[in-house]
C-alpha cells in the first residue's frame, strides 16, 4: 500500500503542516487574555449513563455565574461559560478537556463522575488548570496527588456510607446485601456502607459488584434473593430501573424488604420499572443533595432559572464550586490556578461567615478572611480539597412515584 | 462517682420507659432497639444492660433497654466509643448468636443518635429456613440460562446464515437487534406513539429490519464485495456501520432503559420451586416456534434448498440455474429479520436500550463459534449451551465473573474442538 510521492500528496502534507502550525500558533498566542471576560469551562455529563445529573449541574453553574456577574464579576471581569460534555466516558471527556484548555480556560467545573475525573487529573495538573466537582464522591480522589488543583464540594463516600448504614439499622434490618456498580463510585460507596454497617453490629450477607453495561442483572439479583436479606442497598445510575424490576419479580421489592439507593430518583423513574404502576417504588429510600437550609432560597431560584429540571441532585454542590473558585480568585487577586489554588480551601474556613458571593467579596475587600457557606452548607474544605462537613437529605418515594424529602442528616469527617 | 452513675442509670431507665412517647435526647447518644427474632413479628427485649466506654477518655456510661426494646445512652461529646451488651442480663432463653460480637466500636458524631444492632435469637431456635435446595437452584439457573440462550441463538443463527452464503461477518448485526427492539418500542410503548399491541409492532419492526438487511446486503455490500478484493475491507465497513448505527440510535432515542408497556413487571409463575415470569415463557415459546419455522424453511422448501446449495458452492449452484444474487438477498433478509426478532425478545425479557444489541454481540459471536461457524442448527445449540453454562457458573463462582468464565470456557472448547461443538450436525455452509 505504498503511495508514490506525487504533487497531490505533497499538497496534502503542506496543508496538514499549515494546520498544525496554525494550531500551535493559536496555543502559543493564547496567553493570559487581558480584559473584559473570564472564561470558565464546564465539563459535565450531558449524555451517557449519568446524563440525568448534567442539566441540573450546568444550570447551577449558570446561576452561579449570573450571581457573580450581578455582583460585579471576578476582579472586575465578567464570567462567561464554555460548556463541554464529558459523556461519562474517559476518551470523550479527554477530548472535551483539550478543547477547553485550547481556549485558554483554566478553571473547570466538573466532572460528573469520580472515574472520569481521575482519568483527567494528570492532564489538568500538567496544564496547571483547576477543577472543582460538585458530584464526585469517590474516596480515591482524596489520596490522588493533584497538588491542590482539584477540589470538590460533594462529600466523599467515606462520609456517605454511614448514613445508609444507619438508615437500614433504623428500619430494623440486621442483614443486608449490597449491589454496586463496578466503578470507582459504586465500589467505594459499597465498601463504606459495608464497613459502617458491620461496625454497628449488622451483617452484610454479600456485596455484589456488577458490570453496568450488561443486558441483564438477573443472575446478580438471583444470587442476592437466595441469601434472603432484610434490606438491599443498590448503588448505581440509570441501570437501577432494570435491577429494581428484577428484584421486585424475585420478591425483593420495597413492599417486602428495605430498599436503599444513592442519588434521588427522578419523578418518572418508576416508568422504567413498571409503566402501569406509579407506586411500584413506594418506600424506596435515597440520600441526596440538600436544597434549602437556613432559609436559603437556592431551590426556588434554581427552578426559576431553569424550569423543568428532572432532578436537582448535585446542583447546590456545583453552584458552590463556582462561587468558591471565584472567591479564591478574588482572595488571591489572580485568575491563575497556580496562584489561587491555595485560597480554595481557605475561603471556606476563615473568620467571617458569609452566605453569598457579594457579601463574601465585601468581607474580603475589608481585609478579613471568610468562611463561605453556600446552599450546600458549611464545607470547610481540607487542604486536599475535600469537604469536612456533609449534609444529606433523605428522601422516600411516595405512592405517586415522587421522591419526597424526609429529613436532613449532617455528618462531619472524623 | 458511683452516686453519679446511679443517677444517670436511674435517669436512663426512666428515659427508657418513656422512650416510646418522648422523643429521645436531642444530644449525642448511642441508641438502638433490642428485638428477638420470632416466627411472626420480632419481640422487644426488656431490661438488658449495656455499657458504653469512651475510647479516648475511658469514661463509662450505662444504659438499659426499655419495655419496647429501645435503649439510648447519652454521651458528653463526639468521639469513638465501645459499646458492650451484657449477655448475663439477657432474659433466659434469649441469646446473642455466637458469631455476633457483644462489643462494637463506633464513631459518634456531634449531635448524632448513633444506632447499633444486636440481632438476638431465641435459644435453640431452629435456623431460619434456608434458601431453595441445590437441585432447585440448578434447575432455576438452567431455566434462566435457556431463556437467554434462546434469545442469543435467534440472533446468532441469523449471523451464521449470512456468513454461510456471503462469507461476511456482519458486525452491525447487534445494531439490527437494537433497531428491531427500538422500532417495536416506538410503535407499541412510546408516549405519543401509535400504541399498537406489541405483537403487531414487533411484526412491523422485524419486516422493516429484514428489508433494511436485504437492502444492505444487495445495495452496499455486494458492490463493495466486487470492488474490494480483501474481505478485511468489508469487515471494517461493517464495524464502522455498527458504530454509526449505534450512535445514531443514541442520538435519536434517549439513553434511558425502557420497558415495553405490555410486558413490564410481572408476578412470576411458580411450579416445583422454580419461578419464571409469563413474559419469559412467551419469549421461549416464540423463539422455539421461530427456530422451528427456520428449520422447516431450510429443510423443506425450495428456497431453503436453494439457500443451502448457494452456501455449499455458489458456482455450482449458479450452474444449476439458481439466481445466486437473489438467494443472497433473501438470506440477508431472513438473517436480519432473525436479528430483529432476537432484539425484540431480548427487550421483552430485559428492556430496551440503545446499546443492547452491541452488548449482546459478543455472546452472539460466541454462540456462532461454539456451535461451529456456518452451521445453522449447531449455532442454535451453541446459543443455548452458552446461556446455560453462563448461568451455571454463577452457582459456584462469583457472579461478577460470569462473562469472563463464559469466554474462558469458549476458548477452552475451541482449543479442543476448533471446528465448534456441533460441526457434525446438519451443515448449511
Amino acid at each position: 500500500m505504498r503511495m508514490p510521492p506525487s504533487s497531490n500528496s505533497r499538497a496534502v502534507l503542506a496543508v496538514a503542516l499549515g494546520i498544525s502550525l496554525a494550531i500551535g500558533a493559536a496555543a502559543v498566542q493564547a496567553q493570559p487574555a487581558a480584559g473584559g471576560e473570564l472564561k470558565i469551562g464546564t465539563l459535565l455529563p450531558m449524555t451517557g449513563p449519568a446524563a440525568q445529573f448534567g442539566p441540573p449541574m450546568a444550570a447551577a453553574v449558570e446561576l452561579a455565574a449570573k450571581d457573580i456577574n450581578d455582583a460585579g464579576g471576578v476582579l472586575g471581569r465578567k464570567v462567561t461559560l464554555v460548556h463541554a460534555d464529558e459523556a461519562g466516558d474517559a476518551n470523550i471527556a479527554s477530548q472535551a478537556l483539550d478543547r477547553l484548555l485550547s481556549q485558554n480556560i483554566r478553571a473547570i467545573m466538573g466532572t460528573g463522575s469520580t472515574s472520569v475525573t481521575l482519568s483527567l487529573l494528570d492532564k489538568v495538573v500538567r496544564a496547571r488548570a483547576s477543577m472543582c466537582s460538585g458530584a464526585n464522591t469517590g474516596p480515591q480522589l482524596t489520596a490522588y496527588p493533584h497538588q491542590g488543583y482539584f477540589a470538590r464540594t460533594s462529600y466523599s463516600q467515606v462520609l456517605q456510607g454511614p448514613v445508609y448504614a444507619q438508615l437500614a439499622i433504623e428500619d430494623g434490618h440486621s442483614k443486608i446485601a449490597i449491589l454496586a456498580r463496578g466503578d470507582a463510585f459504586g465500589k467505594g460507596l459499597a465498601e463504606a456502607i459495608e464497613q459502617s454497617f458491620k461496625a454497628a453490629g449488622g451483617e452484610v450477607l454479600a456485596t455484589i459488584v456488577y458490570d453496568p453495561a450488561q443486558t441483564s442483572f438477573d443472575s446478580e439479583v438471583q444470587r442476592i434473593a437466595g441469601l434472603r436479606p432484610e434490606g438491599v442497598a443498590v448503588i448505581g445510575y440509570d441501570e437501577r430501573g432494570k435491577i429494581f424490576r428484577s428484584m421486585i419479580e424475585r420478591g425483593l421489592g420495597p413492599r417486602n424488604i428495605g430498599l436503599y439507593t444513592t442519588g434521588v430518583l427522578g419523578p418518572d423513574f418508576w416508568k422504567g420499572v413498571n409503566p402501569a404502576d406509579a407506586a411500584v417504588l413506594e418506600k424506596v429510600k435515597q440520600g441526596g443533595s440538600v436544597l434549602t437550609i437556613r432559609g436559603n432560597d437556592f431551590g426556588p431560584r434554581l427552578a426559576a432559572h431553569a424550569p423543568g429540571l428532572r432532578t436537582t441532585q448535585f446542583a447546590p454542590e456545583q453552584y458552590d464550586c463556582l462561587v468558591i473558585t471565584a472567591l479564591a480568585m478574588t482572595a488571591a487577586k489572580s485568575t491563575d490556578p497556580a496562584v489561587y489554588k491555595s485560597q480554595v480551601p481557605l475561603v471556606t474556613k476563615g473568620e467571617v461567615e458569609c452566605t453569598n458571593y457579594s457579601d463574601c467579596v465585601r468581607a474580603l475587600a475589608s481585609g478579613k478572611t471568610i468562611a463561605y457557606v453556600g446552599p450546600t452548607g458549611p464545607t470547610r474544605l481540607t487542604d486536599k480539597g475535600d469537604p469536612t462537613t456533609a449534609r444529606f437529605q433523605i428522601y422516600a418515594v411516595d405512592a405517586k412515584g415522587v421522591s419526597q424529602p424526609v429529613r436532613q442528616v449532617q455528618v462531619k469527617a472524623p | 462517682m458511683t452516686f453519679f452513675r446511679l443517677l444517670i442509670a436511674c435517669f436512663l431507665m426512666g428515659a427508657g420507659l418513656l422512650a416510646g412517647a418522648v422523643p429521645a435526647h436531642a444530644g449525642t447518644a448511642i441508641g438502638g432497639t433490642l428485638r428477638v427474632k420470632s416466627a411472626d413479628a420480632p419481640a422487644p427485649v426488656d431490661g438488658v444492660q449495656l455499657t458504653v466506654q469512651s475510647v479516648q477518655t475511658g469514661q463509662a456510661f450505662r444504659g438499659r433497654s426499655g419495655p419496647d426494646g429501645r435503649f439510648e445512652i447519652a454521651l458528653p461529646s463526639a468521639g469513638s466509643y465501645r459499646i458492650t451488651l451484657d449477655a448475663s442480663s439477657l432474659p433466659s432463653g434469649v441469646l446473642l448468636p455466637a458469631d455476633r460480637p457483644a462489643t462494637l466500636t463506633v464513631d459518634v458524631q456531634e449531635g448524632q443518635r448513633k444506632l447499633v444492632l444486636y440481632p438476638l435469637e431465641r435459644a435453640g431456635a431452629v435456623q431460619e429456613q434456608q434458601g431453595p435446595s441445590a437441585a432447585t437452584r440448578v434447575m432455576q439457573v438452567v431455566l434462566d440460562g435457556t431463556v437467554f440462550g434462546l434469545i442469543v441463538a435467534m440472533a446468532a443463527v441469523g449471523l451464521s446464515l449470512i456468513y454461510s452464503v456471503s462469507r461476511i461477518i456482519n458486525f452491525a448485526h447487534g445494531e439490527f437487534m437494537t433497531l428491531g427492539a427500538l422500532l417495536a418500542f416506538l410503535l407499541s410503548s412510546m408516549a405519543g406513539g401509535p400504541q399498537w399491541p406489541l405483537i403487531a409492532s414487533a411484526a412491523v419492526a422485524v419486516l422493516a429490519v429484514g428489508a433494511l438487511g436485504g437492502a444492505l446486503g444487495t445495495g452496499l455490500l455486494r458492490p463493495l464485495e466486487s470492488r474490494a478484493k480483501e474481505h478485511f475491507a468489508i469487515l471494517v465497513f461493517t464495524i464502522g456501520l455498527s458504530f454509526a448505527m449505534r450512535y445514531l440510535l443514541l442520538a435519536l432515542f434517549e439513553s434511558n432503559t425502557q420497558p415495553y408497556r405490555e410486558y413490564a413487571l410481572q408476578e412470576p409463575l411458580r411450579f416445583a420451586g422454580l419461578a419464571i415470569t409469563p413474559r419469559d415463557l412467551v419469549v421461549c415459546a416464540i423463539a422455539v416456534l421461530a427456530l422451528l419455522g427456520l428449520g422447516v424453511l431450510l429443510l423443506r422448501t425450495r428456497l431453503g434448498r436453494a439457500m443451502r446449495a448457494v452456501a455449499g458452492d455458489p458456482g455450482l449452484a449458479e450452474a444449476t440455474g439458481i439466481d445466486v444474487n437473489r438467494i443472497k438477498r433473501d438470506i440477508w433478509i431472513v438473517g436480519s429479520a432473525l436479528a430483529a426478532t432476537g432484539g425484540v425478545l431480548m427487550a421483552v425479557s430485559h428492556q430496551v436500550r440503545w446499546d443492547m444489541g452491541y452488548q449482546t454481540l459478543m455472546f452472539v459471536f460466541a454462540a456462532v463459534i461454539l456451535g461451529g461457524i456456518g452451521t445453522a442448527f449447531g449455532t442454535i445449540a451453541g446459543g443455548i449451551v452458552l446461556g446455560i453454562c453462563m448461568e451455571l457458573g454463577t452457582l459456584v463462582f462469583p457472579v461478577e465473573l460470569k462473562t469472563a468464565l463464559a469466554m474462558l470456557a469458549l476458548a477452552a472448547v475451541l482449543l479442543v474442538r476448533p471446528q465448534g461443538l456441533f460441526n457434525r450436525a446438519q451443515r448449511v455452509g
